[in-house]
């Protein structure tokens, strides 16, 4: 074969490799921008904290923000203003409650699915 | 709601709350039935009398045998004792102080306050400790002449009991955390562990401190017990 050609198609599968490379990344990103839920009052060594998906939930919720941010539209949940240690039931009993009416998203039983340790690990190297 | 998770709910919700019943009341049973078991002309134990000794006695046995160096049982055979105290450590704490089985609890009874919660990284450690424990009391069973000649089949349906919510358990943790399918294998082995407990000789999650007692009380009436400075004189 000649060197041209050898070339040529080294660089078109270069291309392609990074295009689907690229792809990848759009995919894993396909429902960004994600989102921490904090002040829980569960220690990280415990469980790591919450990572959801802002748009998926924003879909499920037929547009109606209040679902979630209750008070305000920078808070949500009640979290500020109830006790720490009701902190964690509350917030566990709103977002099962809305994923068996709605028949979408992890149950209760299904902790990592929440709480992952893969995308929060993905959500801090992004912030940095 | 798919099937699975389905499933997943009814396991971990009323499902659950069933198998735990079961447990408890089945535990209850064998207490009730062992104390009622108890004859004193049969076992030639005055176990009305000598309360003083008796009551003391009862809690120096389930104490002693409780602790790894303190029985001479124990002592006789430190390596296996030291196999069976990490497994029974992880048997005893994982199940009742896991974040996970921590939350359920309190979400399926409906109450807020609930049993505290251990880390991540200690539950990790003390599950592959107990799965490793496991496994060597099977090798064992099959490996050591003694415990050959006595090994049965409800011995091996016990390990298998403890053995698969550990390793199930374990997987969804380091292997595949997003899959409900693997959850609910570990639901259902959970679940069957609560189930079947007090029919097997897992019982003996509620008969070890049956017999010690028993045994403690006889040692103490009859025997002195601890007058004789808590050392039996062989």
């Amino acid at each position: 074969m000649k060197t041209a050609s050898i070339k040529r198609i080294a660089f078109s599968l270069a291309v392609l490799a990074g295009i689907l490379f690229l792809g990848q990344q759009a995919q894993a990103d396909g429902d960004a921008p994600f989102i921490k839920i904090a002040k829980t009052g569960i220690s990280a060594e415990k469980m790591p904290a919450v990572v959801l998906s802002h748009e998926a939930h924003i879909k499920h919720a037929d547009d109606d923000c209040s679902v979630c941010h209750t008070e305000a539209e920078d808070k949500y949940l009640n979290i500020d203003t109830l006790a720490p240690a009701k902190r964690q039931g509350a917030v566990h009993a709103a977002c099962a409650s809305c994923h068996i009416q709605k028949g979408k998203g992890p149950l209760l039983a299904q902790c990592s699915s929440c709480h992952s340790q893969q995308r929060l690990a993905n959500l801090d190297s992004k912030k940095k | 709601m798919s099937s699975l998770q389905q499933a997943i709910s009814f396991l971990s919700g009323t499902g659950m709350l069933i198998a735990l019943a079961v447990f408890v009341l089945g535990c209850l049973f064998h207490v009730i039935r062992y104390i009622g078991g108890l004859d004193a002309k049969k076992d030639r134990v005055a176990y009305g009398y000598h309360a003083d000794r008796s009551v003391p006695g009862i809690f120096a046995s389930i104490f002693k045998w409780l602790l790894p160096c303190a029985t001479a049982g124990w002592r006789s055979a430190p390596l296996t004792t030291f196999i069976f105290f990490c497994m029974h450590a992880g048997c005893v704490l994982v199940p009742l102080f896991v974040a996970g089985h921590v939350v359920l609890l309190k979400s399926a009874l409906g109450i807020e306050a609930g049993l505290p919660m251990l880390p991540l990284a200690v539950a990790d450690v003390l599950a592959a400790v107990t799965i490793a424990g496991v496994l060597i009391c099977a090798v064992r069973r099959l490996v050591s002449p003694f415990q050959k000649a006595l090994t049965s089949g409800a011995d091996w349906l016990i390990l298998f009991l403890t053995g698969a919510p550990f390793v199930s358990g374990f997987l969804v943790r380091v292997c595949c955390p997003d899959s409900a399918e693997l959850m609910l294998v570990h639901l259902v082995c959970g679940n069957l562990f609560l189930l079947l407990a007090p029919f097997t000789k897992l019982s003996h999650i509620v008969l070890f401190f049956m017999s010690r007692a028993q045994l403690g009380m006889e040692y103490a009436i009859k025997r002195g017990g601890q007058t004789r400075g808590g050392v039996f004189d062989w």
